[in-house]
């Protein structure tokens, strides 16, 4: 169980979260213009990194805000959380 | 019966309390104090289960969390019956009904013991192999198969307790109460930080609070009189909580722990009534500090699952703790010195110590050398081959060892003795570590794996990280702790 820092709320359990995901996924402007493989690949396809991953949380329980989080997949460290439209932290 | 296995000193169990509970029927006698496993000792009773496949007689091998084989059935209750419960983890109470598992008609006369005369016969996976084929037939299989299978019942009607669930958050965690959790629960409380203290038995202390031993000394007093003053002095600490007969169930990671609380197990059975019987702590933790301590190793030689085959250190509890011998002529069977701890607490209750075999050519420690002038016999440089005796032990045979350790030679020495205690040295508890995601590194001169590398902000002290000396234990306790405030 995690002890996640919400950029709105503060230190809350895990509980209250629900995950979102891998984040920074850009829609594709013109969907219509792609072919199924491409909007599958945008659909479907993520990472799912053994390391470190951007992920996209919403504190669903608390402030019901989502937020972006850099977490260790392998050790479940967090390393940074940051709001939406935030630029991720580079290191 | 019971009275001659009862030595009149022991401080922990209240002898005035006379307790009655029934074990496979029968109505027997404990004191406040016992558990379920040293009430049965004092009534000599080692017979208390079979095994799972063969039907061997099983008895009581050890005195806590660690027991293998006194698995037994609680209360009869369809309501409120528990199966596979430790014989060694239950506290006595008024009205306590307990059972034998695995066996019929009786655990002293089961049929299933037939299958250990066919062993040769029903090899592993034999019933998987076997009942496949016709596979009509299987219908007529199944009730004696389901029948076999299992330990213990499971209750068929619902639960009526009361259960409860907690939050706790704290700033300290110490897990385990001996004498390192109690010196880091010290220097944790006094740097004004909140700290618990859990323990899943009824008192703090661990082994040292029965350990009466000249070798065994803090600032000149015996150790289990200056661990029970500094246990007098934490309950002055106002930042401390201690949680008793709390053991934890689970670490996860971002030290979140679970912890279930035992609130009414302990009670008479007519005081047990419409009050909480369990607490679910659900525990969130700044720092974490393990110290869970060591259990002892079984060794290993022929039939060494008789009843009446127990860990010495587990004898030295039961006479110490409970005050009850587990045996009239014990023999000994140890590669290591804690065996000679146990050897002069019988003697000095007592109790016959036939002899005590050491694998080792020799040794030159105190407390070998205490033994030794108490007149314990010592056959050095032997093994225990065998032992016989079907419901209980009641002989060993040894053997001298070769130079190099791998072969006996000789005559055999048959030993009479109705208790063998067995020490193989010891392992460290690092079970909480490694669930929490810890990693092990392995210690070459006495075979052991300690406490690694963690992600978390934890510490395991005193035994648990491999410190099996009193001085040791108390200098990396205090240093290990103080260092984790640092930071």
């Amino acid at each position: 169980m995690f002890l996640i820092n919400c950029p709105y709320c503060g230190e809350r359990d895990q509980s209250e979260f629900s995950a979102g995901g891998e984040a920074h996924i850009v829609r594709p402007k013109q969907p219509t213009e792609l072919s199924d493989d491409q909007w599958a690949e945008f659909l479907f396809m993520r990472k799912n990194i053994k390391g470190v991953q951007f992920e996209r949380w919403n504190h669903a329980h608390g402030c019901r805000k989502w937020f972006n989080m850099v977490r260790d997949t392998s050790n479940d460290k967090i390393y940074a959380v940051y709001k939406m439209g935030e630029k991720p932290p580079t290191k | 019966m019971t009275r001659n296995l009862r030595t009149a000193n022991s401080k922990f169990i209240d002898q005035t309390s006379r307790i009655s509970f029934k074990f496979d029927g029968k109505k027997l006698y404990g004191f406040k104090g016992d558990t379920l496993a040293s009430a049965l000792l004092a009534n000599n009773i080692h017979l208390v289960g079979r095994s799972f496949k063969y039907h061997r007689p099983r008895g009581i091998m050890a005195c806590g969390s660690e027991e293998p084989n006194a698995i037994v059935q609680v209360g009869n209750d369809a309501s409120m019956t528990e199966p596979n419960t430790r014989a060694t983890e239950i506290e006595l109470y008024e009205g306590l009904e307990a059972s034998s598992q695995n066996c019929w008609p009786s655990v002293n006369f089961d049929i299933g013991a037939i299958n250990n005369f066919f062993s040769p016969l029903i090899p592993a996976a034999f019933y998987y192999k076997t009942f496949m084929w016709p596979s009509n037939f299987w219908k007529l299989y199944e009730y004696f198969i389901r029948k076999s299978a299992g330990l213990g019942k499971s209750p068929t009607e619902p639960d009526k307790d009361i259960y409860d669930h907690r939050y706790l958050h704290c700033d300290v965690l110490i897990v385990g109460g001996g004498i390192s959790g109690i010196i880091a629960a010290k220097i944790a409380a006094k740097n004004n930080l909140n700290t618990v203290l859990i323990d899943d038995k009824n008192i703090l202390g661990g082994t040292t609070l029965f350990q009466e031993n000249e070798c065994f000394k803090v600032n000149n007093s015996y150790s289990n009189e200056w661990l029970k003053n500094e246990i007098e002095n934490l309950k002055s600490l106002e930042n401390l909580t201690i949680k008793t007969r709390t053991s934890l169930a689970a670490y996860h990671s971002y030290n979140y722990l679970l912890a279930r609380e035992n609130l009414t197990d302990h009670l008479d059975i007519n005081e047990k009534k419409d009050k909480i019987r369990q607490r679910l702590w659900k525990i969130r933790a700044k720092k974490v500090i393990i110290a869970t301590g060591a259990m002892e190793r079984p060794l290993i030689f022929n039939n060494n699952d008789r009843p009446g085959v127990i860990l010495s250190s587990s004898i030295k509890k039961y006479i110490d703790y409970y005050g009850v011998k587990c045996g009239q002529k014990v023999s000994l069977f140890t590669n290591n010195d804690s065996a000679y701890e146990t050897a002069i607490s019988l003697n000095n209750s007592g109790v016959n110590v036939n002899s005590v075999v050491d694998i080792r050519d020799k040794a030159n420690s105190l407390i070998v050398k205490q033994a030794e002038k108490l007149g314990i016999k010592i056959h050095w440089k032997s093994s225990v081959v065998n032992t016989s005796g079907y419901k209980k032990i009641n002989s060993i045979e040894i053997m001298k060892l070769s130079d190099d350790g791998t072969t006996v030679f000789g005559k055999k020495i048959k030993e009479e003795c109705d208790c063998l205690g067995i020490s193989g040295g010891w392992t460290p508890r690092v079970h909480l570590f490694t669930q929490s995601g810890g990693k092990l590194k392995f210690r070459d001169e006495d075979n052991v794996f300690l406490p690694d590398k963690s992600g978390l902000d934890q510490i395991s002290i005193g035994s648990c990280n491999g410190d099996f000396e009193l001085d040791q234990i108390i200098k990396n306790s205090v240093r290990l702790t103080k260092k984790i405030f640092k930071n």
